[in-house]
């Protein structure tokens, strides 16, 4: 268990310098100079080289490699080149808990849809609920969240032209409050958000749950006369929700990528509107600092769902 | 405790994802385990069932010709199959036919007569002919700038396909290469592609290709775009965008080749052969690539509705085809802009794009179904 | 004459898959009375677990079904209870052990706690600190040394054989009076079988549990049950004594599963014999006796008709044969 969990904290170091690196070494390639960009018109070039220094752009790269990475340690993330004098810290600090809303949102719905979702459909299998929901589960696994948001849209708009029915089409409210406006403004986005997730734990659960009540432990607890009800919550879920938990990791992939469309879709100031935003204005400091921010956080959590798997699989602590 | 090395599968939001080592089961034997006597079948039943053999024993398959026939008998994936196939024949053909129907038309803002080798293009404009309906002129109506959108979403259709396959090509080359050799010989090449993979799956799906998109964006308007042909017309950011996509592919197609590779190296055959002083070469080119082939295709198959949901996507908000191009996700955002009052336009590209992503997964989930020897139980 | 604890009469169970109707049992009567211990021996597909499976009401349906007959238990008809009487009778007074101790444990609970389950689902005073002390009692009964540490662990610490025997825990853990083992030894090794075997003959009848056990194995037969049915294509074809049935087999395919299997009493350079050919396809089963095409000893009447299972004029033992030994 220690060793195990040594090994993965040596990767995860591995892995967050290789992410620092790579999106230090491509904001360094890039072309075109940020601090003439910034001076536009008021070029001279005094204020140039000082301007060029203050942002430690005149030294070798693998110095502004160490320093950037030395700056990130501390927490310093830098100056945003668009707003002048702006931390990145205070940017990403703006969008952060809005992103962090929608996440959690997006993660509990697709937990709490698609789960039950697959199980039920392992359950009733071959019947029509599994077919209908297997069938719905596809379809949202293949169609991109920004053509759902683009259908809901259509759908409200259509709503409000023929029945005038008021429903907020973009937009976020207000972060971390639940007035009824704010309800209704942030559904729409966090279901869209949730959909890919939700297909792929529903599909997950009913594979994985078909596989389970196949299982001879399944009919030693039937043979043991167990209500059939703790044979499938006690006996099968125990199991099943195995595998869902290993892919916990890979939701939260789906989670950071859903997030820059959901929230450009829908105009909510987020982590994923800020990078987007900052790649419009060539905003470099701020990219890179989303990126390290995401790529730390599917870091982090595939760690989490690691751990989470050796507590709830008994076989693990042993190998 | 590995949970990378399973089964490829594709998501929506690009890139094949890990999935648990369950396999999805084709058919269910045990159904209805909601009932109150249900129990997997007694291995008795299993092998009384099995036991009625082909009344007419026929000449013997190789299991890749069994597989082949499995794949035949699955209805959504030879569907699929052929949908594709039309998308394909429409989308490089299409345009030159489509040049040549209708007849000329008389410019209402401009004084000019053209046929219809200039309105049925992707990037010409008639304005005063914007947000139009079907008709025998613009057989799927026209956009926000008056283009035509049958000729819009044909020249979408071909960017994806371009892409899919340059994608694809640089995908199973490199995944081949470095997944065998890891495979066979293991050492630092392996840890190497390890390494690799882990980065690979901090940068969740579209983050690094944003990432890059973004940053490179710019210099690849001004370099790539220079490149005949394939860099302009918009499409410079294309080219970044597929070399970008094909670098976060290989990896992974790496990883189930070296799985396989090494499943194979255990073989006796292989062992017979290194025995009998058959060199490294001939082995790996002989006996273990040709091995490959199903994985490789069901992966690359996955692999490509995953990318081409990626362009969509990278398209869709502005980073990848800018116009004048055309690309499907580029349609779906201008038509984003209106939406509300020409839905139309909306879902002609919408759809188009789900029923081939649609499409490549089917055929992907059908030909894994055929060839993986797990599916059959 | 004691009343029969189980009674199986024209018991038919079939499964309906693509290929046709599989008749896995195919009217099947027999009896047991309490604490005995009957051997149910066949090759593979010869329907002796679809029995068991019959009795504990577990066919899987679909595709199984139980389409005719009755299973008296203490004379009552299983097959007419409730999904709620069964789960009462199954663990209580009928349970059953099955022939993969590997994967017949759930591996996310501790094996005390799955014994402890048992118990607290059909004694309903019991509380939970009461059921966990009959669990290691149990694990103690069948003999895993150091009950108490060790019922806190989990399966995969456990060994096949040792396994098993905490499934023979579960199974006597609510003192059933009648225990089915689905070929309980199978999965194990030699030296391990005669333990586990040993311990289950010592445990029923220290409980007093009648025993049906399914088995390919003559040698466990030999040292474990009382009384033989013998079973082959769905039907049972002898039933008699063990003693008869090493002794005195009447039926023909009886007389070629002994001589196919080796004996220490044989003579130095004894031949084994195999059964010729194929069990009947079970979709498909021939008209006339199952055994008909594979007896050295066929006549024509065997081609065209049935036998029923009938006293052959030796006690108890009975044979479904025109022309038995």
């Amino acid at each position: 268990m220690a060793q195990f969990l040594i090994k993965r904290l040596i990767g995860l170091v591995f892995v967050l310098v290789g992410v620092t690196f790579i999106t230090f070494i491509i904001g360094y390639a890039a072309p075109g100079d940020p601090i003439q960009e910034m001076l536009g018109n008021h070029f001279n070039l005094a204020q140039y080289m000082r301007l060029k220094h203050s942002y430690g752009l005149d030294l070798p790269w693998y110095q502004q490699y160490f320093n950037y990475v030395f700056r990130l340690l501390r927490g310093d993330l830098g100056y945003s080149f668009q707003t002048v004098n702006r931390p990145v810290f205070a940017i990403l600090q703006d969008g952060l808990p809005t992103s962090l809303e929608l996440g959690l949102w997006g993660l509990l719905v697709q937990l709490i849809i698609g789960v039950p979702l697959g199980i039920l459909a392992a359950l009733k299998s071959g019947t029509w609920i599994d077919t209908l929901s297997m069938g719905l589960a596809i379809f949202l696994f293949a169609v991109p969240s920004f053509i759902l948001a683009s259908l809901f849209q259509v759908a409200i708009v259509y709503l409000h032209l023929s029945f005038g029915v008021d429903w907020p089409v973009s937009g976020w409210g207000n972060t971390w409050q639940y007035s009824p406006t704010d309800i209704q403004t942030k559904i729409g986005p966090i279901i869209i958000y949730a959909a890919i997730g939700l297909a792929y734990f529903a599909r997950l659960t009913r594979t994985s749950t078909l596989e389970i009540l196949r299982q001879d432990y399944i009919r030693t607890a039937r043979a043991k006369g167990l209500k059939e009800r703790i044979v499938i919550y006690r006996h099968a879920m125990r199991n099943a929700l195995i595998p869902i938990i290993t892919v916990l990791g890979v939701s939260l992939g789906f989670l950071v990528s859903g997030a820059f469309f959901t929230e450009n879709v829908f105009n909510i100031s987020g982590i994923g509107y800020i990078t987007i935003q900052s790649i419009y204005t060539r905003d470099y400091p701020v990219i890179q600092a989303t990126a390290v921010l995401l790529a730390t956080a599917v870091v982090l959590g595939n760690l989490a769902s690691d751990l989470l798997y050796t507590v709830v699989d008994p076989r693990i602590k042993v190998s | 405790m590995d949970t990378h090395d399973h089964k490829p599968e594709t998501n929506a939001s690009g890139f094949i994802a890990p999935t648990s080592n369950a396999v999805e089961p084709e058919f269910e034997l045990s159904t209805v385990p909601g009932h109150e006597n249900a129990a997997p079948i007694p291995e008795e039943a299993a092998i009384a069932d099995s036991a009625p053999i082909d009344p007419k024993p026929k000449k013997s398959r190789t299991p890749f010709q069994e597989s082949l026939r499995r794949f035949r008998r699955d209805k959504r994936a030879m569907i699929s199959l052929i949908v594709i196939l039309c998308i394909v024949v429409i989308a490089i053909l299409g345009p030159f036919i489509y040049h040549h129907i209708g007849g000329l038309y008389k410019q209402q803002l401009g004084t000019h007569i053209i046929g219809p080798d200039v309105y049925h293009t992707y990037d010409h404009q008639e304005l005063d002919r914007a947000h139009e309906m079907p008709s025998p002129q613009y057989w799927l109506g026209t956009d926000g700038i008056g283009r035509d959108i049958l000729a819009r979403l044909m020249q979408g259709m071909l960017i994806s396909i371009v892409l899919a396959v340059v994608v694809e090509i640089v995908d199973i080359s490199l995944g081949i290469t470095v997944g065998v050799l890891a495979g066979y010989y293991g050492g630092w090449i392996d840890q190497f592609l390890a390494r690799l993979a882990d980065l690979l799956f901090a940068f969740p799906g579209l983050l690094f290709i944003i990432l890059v998109a973004g940053i490179l964006g710019g210099w690849a308007d001004d370099t790539l775009g220079a490149v005949p042909v394939i860099g302009a017309g918009g499409n410079a950011r294309l080219l970044l965008i597929s070399i970008v996509l094909a670098f976060t592919s290989w990896p992974l197609m790496a990883r189930y080749v070296r799985g396989q590779t090494l499943q194979i190296k255990e073989q006796q055959y292989i062992e017979a052969a290194r025995t009998s002083g058959t060199n490294d070469l001939t082995i790996l080119t002989r006996h273990i690539v040709p091995n490959l082939f199903s994985i490789v295709m069901v992966a690359s198959t996955l692999n490509i509705a995953g990318t081409i949901i990626g362009e969509a996507g990278i398209s869709y908000l502005g980073l990848g085809v800018r116009p004048p191009g055309a690309s499907i996700g580029l349609m779906i955002s201008d038509a984003s802009q209106s939406l509300s009052a020409y839905p139309w336009e909306l879902l002609v590209p919408s759809l188009t794009l789900v029923i081939i992503v649609l499409s490549f997964s089917f055929i992907g989930d059908g030909l894994r179904d055929a060839f993986d020897p797990h599916s059959k139980d | 004459m004691a009343a029969n604890l189980l009674e199986v009469n024209n018991l038919k169970t079939y499964f309906y898959t693509r290929g046709g109707v599989v008749k896995a049992v195919d009217d099947v009567s027999f009896i047991m009375k309490p604490g005995q211990t009957l051997g149910v021996v066949g090759e593979s597909g010869s329907g002796k677990s679809v029995t068991a499976l019959s009795v504990m009401r577990l066919i899987a349906t679909p595709p199984g079904k139980i389409a005719g007959g009755e299973i008296l238990f203490n004379g009552e008809n299983i097959l007419d209870k409730s999904r709620d009487e069964l789960t009462e009778l199954r663990g209580s007074k009928i349970s059953m052990i099955f022939q993969d101790p590997m994967t017949s444990l759930n591996p996310v609970f501790t094996v005390g706690y799955q014994i402890a389950e048992t118990v607290k689902r059909h004694r309903k005073d019991v509380s939970n600190e009461q059921a966990w002390r009959r669990a290691v009692e149990m694990l103690d009964l069948v003999r895993i040394p150091d009950a108490k540490r060790r019922a806190k662990n989990y399966p995969h610490e456990f060994s096949g054989g040792m396994r098993q025997r905490v499934m023979i825990a579960i199974a006597l853990a609510c003192n059933p009076q009648l225990l089915i083992a689905d070929e309980p030894t199978t999965a194990l090794d030699v030296t391990i079988q005669a333990q586990v075997l040993e311990l289950m003959k010592g445990l029923s009848q220290e409980f007093g549990t009648a025993v049906m056990m399914i088995t390919h194995d003559l040698g466990v037969v030999a040292g474990t049950c009382q009384y033989v049915n013998v079973m082959y294509a769905g039907h049972i074809v002898e039933s008699a004594p063990v003693k008869q049935i090493f002794q005195t087999p009447a039926h023909p395919y009886t007389v070629g599963l002994l001589q196919s299997i080796p004996r220490v009493d044989d003579a130095r350079g004894a031949r084994l014999t195999p059964i010729a050919g194929q069990p009947p396809d079970m979709v498909n089963i021939p008209q006339g006796c199952p055994y008909a095409a594979r007896c050295p000893k066929v006549q024509a009447r065997c081609r065209q008709e049935r036998p029923e299972l009938q006293l052959v004029g030796r006690g108890d033992q009975s044979a479904a044969c025109f022309y038995p030994n």
